[in-house]
């Protein structure tokens, strides 16, 4: 699995988030802001390191190019440290017998994508509404895209119903 | 044009949502651009049956993508559109222009 790698100016310093460890380059961010040809090298030498388990020799070699990048014009003091590895949020979960439903009705070569589809949306919907109104939205996708296929079951059933009890 | 080859409103819509989204056409991303460019809610479902039918005519092709955590690891199914697809989705908004061309609206429709 692949590192992401996100940048974030925090105060005066430049925070380095590389999947759930956090680097801060300390005092970096005017430095930065002033040389983007600074954070230029940060980011290729951290982009190089993915997938690296050292990743931390790495973000020293990014380090040494930023101070390198920065000798002249600006006199700045940057140290490094790495921050204590922060647990990642855990992705809510979509109603189970919801998906249970979908499975059981959508056709089976396209089911799994579908189903990761609607995962995916209600992750987006839990992060921008929250979870209660996105198991709802969940609830609404699953029960517009099997009701024709339940509507068809409960017809198949009452024709077979009728036809037994005509006799045919 | 054959009866095969015609297209229903909500197929060009989809059909015009895959070419937008060019490389990056998926479930979502197909559902998010209707959203945005029609300014109405589409429900995923009608997507993929849209999706399905356009794919039995031969208007777009799919191809399994990478799977991701946020989808429960579960593989994205990317579609684009066929050169076929193409010349029927052409031909159906020029037949409409055609119709439309020199037509008014009045009143408060204007």
């Amino acid at each position: 699995m692949k590192d992401e790698i996100s940048f974030y100016i925090q105060g005066d310093d430049l925070l380095v988030c590389v999947s759930s460890r956090n680097y801060i380059f300390r005092d970096a961010a005017n430095a930065i802001k002033a040389n983007p040809a600074a954070f230029d090298a940060v980011v290729e030498n951290i982009v190089e390191s993915e997938g690296n388990p050292h990743i931390g020799s790495h973000l020293n070699l990014a380090l040494r190019e930023l101070r390198n990048s920065l000798h002249h014009g600006h006199n700045v003091d940057i140290e490094f440290t790495q921050s204590e590895p922060t647990s990642p949020t855990p992705l809510p979960n979509p109603p189970q017998f919801a998906t249970y439903l979908y499975a059981a009705f959508a056709a089976k070569n396209s089911s799994e994508s579908q189903l990761g589809d609607l995962e995916e949306m209600f992750v987006k919907n839990a992060e921008r509404f929250g979870e209660t109104r996105a198991r709802r939205l969940y609830w609404l996708e699953v029960g517009l895209a099997i009701m024709p296929a339940v509507r068809r079951l409960i017809t198949g059933i009452i024709a077979y119903y009728l036809k037994g009890k005509i006799g045919l | 044009m054959q009866m095969n080859d015609s297209l229903k409103q909500n197929e060009q819509e989809v059909m015009l949502a895959v070419m937008r989204k060019n490389s990056d056409a998926y479930g979502v991303s197909i559902h998010e651009e209707l959203e945005k460019r029609l300014k109405r809610k589409v429900a995923l479902a009608t997507i993929y049956a849209t999706l399905a039918a356009l794919e039995q005519k031969g208007f777009i092709k799919s191809r399994k993508g990478e799977a991701s955590a946020e989808r429960g690891g579960r593989a994205k199914m990317y579609f684009e559109i066929t050169g076929k697809g193409q010349t029927a989705l052409n031909a159906s908004l020029v037949a409409l222009d055609r119709l439309r061309a020199g037509t008014k609206f009045a009143g408060a429709m204007a």
